[in-house]
């Protein structure tokens, strides 16, 4: 019975093909829900005769007509073509890729064998772990120690902008 | 209401729809306040039973008519505009349902004053149902709170079968499912609407 509500619930019980209008007629459970079904449809059908007030669809179109016009106001994006096309982009991004592995390839031992670098020049350009010292590093105390500043003064200050000196900045009480 | 009787007047054969779908394509703006205000207020309605909240209908009529006219390049007249546009309506509102943090307070319409002159009105007042006594503002809240009891997705289904009368199959093309899917829905849907609504229940 089930099956037969999901399949024909949609109609009124006027509406169905003779058959299966007999078959409810002859099922209590299956009158019920068609009359229940009619009496919860005629109740949503109330919800027609709500309405917004009047000045609700000016107020949206001109929203909508001034959204549009601010959109089509706005300057075209500055990308270039290539940039736009989406297989660029994939090969643009393959492109910084394969540098990349390129580059790793090269500094491995393989690659720079197969590339004919000479591994023992390349240590005076990249710093490796045995020529580390760690004597050369400064004692933290002394990197981080600052030189001594000047601070600027009423007395020595070089410009007269003509406002009051500093001993005369008196806080007023407030009433 | 039969259901080519609900075809017939959810889309009146005498508006054409295309060419001004052509000439909006063409940035003619007032070729689209003309399709604005012929699909404005079953938008409205759609938006508002889904979401029983004015400004968010407000809010998003604007998005789903601005949206609409930036996509009308990738319409390609499959279907028709109305089911097109619906489409957009009907996912826009299940998304911002879905991602707003908590439910927005109820706010409602106002009845027309009409209602009383509807025969469903009329039929429904004078039967032995807990109706009678009921104002109308009343089952409007009630309605509007029952509604947002279902899920977004049985309360779209419920909404534009129910309320706006749209056929079933057509319902499918707009939310993209089966006719058997829409049937089940709505199937699933009453039956907790009636759960919802036991105090209003025509005793059979």
């Amino acid at each position: 019975m089930k099956k037969l509500l999901i399949e024909y619930g949609h109609l009124s019980l006027e509406e169905l093909p003779p058959e299966i209008r007999q078959k409810v007629e002859r099922s209590e459970e299956a009158l019920a829900y068609f009359k229940q079904s009619k009496h919860l449809k005629q109740m949503l059908h109330m919800k027609n005769y709500e309405t917004p007030a009047s000045e609700v669809e000016g107020r949206i179109a001109y929203n909508i007509k001034t959204r549009i016009n601010a959109h089509e106001s706005l300057p075209e994006e500055h990308d270039s073509p290539l940039i736009k096309n989406g297989f660029a982009r994939y090969g643009i991004a393959a492109a910084i890729l394969a540098l990349i592995a390129g580059n790793a390839y090269l500094f491995s031992n393989d690659g720079k064998q197969a590339a004919g670098v000479n591994t023992a020049g390349l240590k005076n350009i990249i710093p490796v772990k045995e020529a580390f010292d760690p004597s050369s590093i400064p004692e933290r105390s002394a990197a981080f120690e600052a030189a001594p500043i000047e601070l600027a003064s009423t007395n020595n200050f070089p410009v007269d902008v003509g406002g009051p000196s500093g001993s005369e900045f008196v806080v007023q009480p407030a009433n | 209401m039969s259901e080519a009787t609900a075809l017939e007047e959810e889309e009146p054969p005498k508006f054409d729809a295309k060419p001004l779908v052509e000439r909006a394509r063409n940035k003619d703006l007032d070729a689209y306040n003309q399709l604005f205000e012929e699909y404005y207020s079953r938008i409205y309605s759609l938006i508002y039973n889904m979401t029983s909240n004015k400004e968010d209908t407000e809010d998003l009529v604007s998005e789903v008519f601005m949206k609409a006219y930036q996509s009308l390049d990738k319409f390609q007249g499959k279907s028709s505009f109305y089911t097109w546009i619906y489409r957009i309506a009907i996912n826009r509102t299940i998304n911002y349902v879905k991602k707003r943090k908590r439910r927005s307070a109820l706010s409602l319409n106002e009845i027309e004053h009409g209602v009383e002159r509807d025969d469903t009105y009329i039929e429904l007042s004078s039967k032995e149902s807990p109706f009678r006594d009921t104002a109308i503002n009343e089952l409007q809240q009630n309605l509007n709170i029952a509604l947002q009891t279902l899920s977004e997705k049985h309360r779209a289904v419920v909404v534009l079968h129910d309320i706006q009368g749209i056929p079933h199959d057509k319902i499918a093309e707009m939310i993209g499912v089966s006719s058997g899917t829409v049937r089940s829905r709505l199937y699933y849907a009453r039956q907790r609407l009636q759960a919802e609504l036991s105090e209003y229940a025509l005793q059979v």
